[in-house]
């Protein structure tokens, strides 16, 4: 990592190098974040150092769906007031928050922590896949099998062959298996759509 | 359409330019290495957002340039008059961080995508080097082709971008399944993308390719003072009806080369597929897809004769011109209005017949910038129904 000065303590430079790592933050902008915890009160450095300690020590996947969470399984997947037979797979722990967000699903979730893309060197077993399938399998065996399952990765390139992947392996073992709707963004405007966006949403109109 | 003014920052040898074109004819005249033929690449960059040199995209970025600033950028504008009004395209290009380059289109003062410049300003290019579109590797003629297609089909792009992607995708499977079990199923994800999208640019660049045949026939059958049939065939390495590889023999049975047109999409797409299924043990073993449109061609064909291998140095070099002409005609077709004509020191090459007869099949109409090292090869009427430019070092003289 390059450091502005020699002449600054080791200490100082290790917790720039450090910042310089994480994505989005550059040289300048960690030996700005240095310095402000340089000059701000001690509790600020302590608290910021009890909270990373915690987000490593404190955290795990959830044995069911494999999202972040502090206890195992996770909140969702322990609620008794959710549908255990609808299962939304989705690619990351940060797309389960944006669906809880919406607050119109009941399901539950499981986290795939990534999409298929040979370029990365990701292939099907990178992923918690195989989990998934178990799942299933398993919930199948029970009194309450798995109804639906509803994919929800991202509509890019890899997203959609995930999702294709998954379907794939998931045919013929008798459960609906769904894709996310893809159309027009609320108070969006038809003028600024893109085509494809545009074309899509009118493949999918529904009746009124 | 015409560009009335070029503005340049930091483009090649330009720290800075602003030049008024006029309509019509206009020659560059200059030394070597003065900035001739940066001018023309200029305008090609404004259409296409690409330097006609494949890879050299960063290098457009004037050198100095990297001495004065951390992320040195290069800016290009040009106020252009369509049919439907005056308009103002603006590309900037950024080195930024990790030896990326940032590109920033904007039309009409508004930022824009890539795709949204298809259309806009519509250019055909002729390099002294372009004679070795019939005699070079395939890959020229590809690029060619999709250089053409992309400045007026917006579907094409969607297509090849959504091939491309596909194929890279596929391609790093293909050299993992050296290494670890594959599953069929992840084949079957990237072969569902490749298969249609590949289609579709193979259909386009077809329809392409049999109109520019029939427009270069009669312009070639010109150039030629009648002598040759000039041909222009799009050739698939996947095709339900034809051979798997045709004979490259001296004489070719024009049958053979024209694959029935009646081919619909469905069977295209079940050939395409077929072959993917047949190769795949030895596109494993080399790591690389070995069916597709990456590998199609494009064959120039005379009187039977394959120019790119029997042509001599002038039959290519004629053929090159009736493709170029054919081209300026198609891009009137496609877009509804006469592309500009950017011609890099090619007059200089052909026999005063052939000369005239480019310049007879360039109208009026058409704004046609000319670069050369000497005015004194053209003749005086030549000149003088033209507007002069001098170039020095980067400085451009009225």
């Amino acid at each position: 990592m390059t450091t502005p000065n020699r002449t600054l303590p080791p200490s100082v430079v290790r917790l720039i190098d450090a910042f310089a790592q994480l994505p989005g933050i550059g040289p300048k902008s960690a030996s700005r974040l240095t310095y402000y915890l340089l000059r701000a009160p001690s509790e600020v450095s302590l608290t910021l150092a009890d909270a990373l300690r915690d987000l490593k020590t404190l955290t795990r996947l959830c044995s069911v769906c494999l999202n972040i969470t502090e206890r195992d399984p996770c909140e969702i997947c322990s609620d008794p007031a959710r549908d255990h037979s609808l299962i939304c797979v989705v690619e990351e722990p940060l797309d389960v928050v944006a669906i809880e967000r919406s607050r119109s699903f009941t399901g539950v979730y499981h986290v795939l922590h990534g999409v298929i893309s040979p370029m990365n060197g990701v292939g099907p077993d990178d992923l918690r896949l195989r989990e998934l399938l178990a799942r299933i399998d398993k919930a199948n065996a029970t009194r309450q099998p798995v109804r639906e399952v509803i994919l929800a990765t991202n509509p890019t390139l890899e997203g959609e062959n995930t999702a294709s992947f998954i379907q794939r392996k998931l045919a013929g073992a008798g459960v609906r298996v769904t894709r996310l709707a893809r159309g027009l963004p609320v108070g969006g405007d038809l003028e600024y759509a893109d085509e494809i966006t545009l074309s899509r949403a009118l493949e999918g109109r529904q009746d009124m | 359409m015409i560009v009335r003014h070029l503005s340049l920052t930091n483009f090649r040898l330009y720290a800075r330019l602003e030049l008024d074109l006029s309509p019509g004819l206009t020659i560059v005249q200059g030394d070597n290495a003065q900035g001739k033929t940066s001018l023309l690449e200029a305008i090609y960059f404004l259409a296409t957002a690409h330097s006609p040199h494949t890879t050299a995209d960063r290098q457009v970025i004037r050198w100095g340039a990297a001495e004065e600033a951390a992320y040195p950028f290069a800016i290009l504008k040009a106020d252009l008059l369509r049919r439907d009004g005056p308009h103002v395209l603006e590309i900037g290009i950024q080195r930024a961080e990790g030896n990326r380059l940032k590109k920033e289109i904007r039309i009409d003062h508004i930022a824009r995508r890539g795709i949204d410049l298809v259309g806009q300003l519509a250019v055909v290019l002729f390099l002294p080097g372009d004679v070795e579109l019939v005699s070079g590797a395939p890959a020229l003629r590809r690029s060619y082709l999709d250089a053409a297609l992309s400045q007026v089909d917006a579907d094409y792009v969607r297509a090849l971008d959504q091939y491309e992607r596909a194929l890279t995708q596929r391609n790093a499977l293909l050299r993992q399944a050296q290494e670890r079990p594959v599953d069929p199923d992840e084949f079957a994800i990237w072969d569902d993308q490749l298969v249609p999208a590949g289609v579709d640019v193979a259909l386009r660049r077809r329809r392409a390719v049999a109109e520019l045949a029939r427009l270069a026939l009669p312009v070639h059958r010109q150039l030629s003072n009648g002598l040759e049939h000039l041909d222009l065939i799009y050739q698939p390495n996947f095709d339900a009806a034809a051979p798997a590889s045709l004979p490259r023999s001296y004489q070719i049975g024009l049958d053979l080369l024209h694959s029935p047109n009646g081919l619909n999409r469905v069977d295209l797409e079940a050939a395409f597929r077929r072959a993917l299924v047949d190769r795949r043990r030895e596109e494993i073993a080399r790591g690389s897809t070995l069916t597709g449109p990456h590998r199609d061609d494009l064959r120039f064909v005379a009187n039977a004769i394959d120019l790119g291998d029997y042509g001599s140095r002038g039959q290519q070099r004629t053929a090159v011109l009736s493709l170029k002409l054919a081209e300026a005609a198609w891009m009137r077709q496609c877009v509804g209005e006469e592309p500009i004509v950017l011609l890099d020191e090619v007059l200089a090459e052909l026999d005063p017949n052939r000369r005239r007869s480019l310049l007879d099949h360039i109208s009026d109409s058409h704004q046609t910038i000319v670069t050369t090292t000497d005015v004194g090869r053209f003749d005086a009427a030549f000149v003088k129904q033209a507007t002069l430019l001098k170039v020095i070092y980067g400085v451009v003289m009225q």
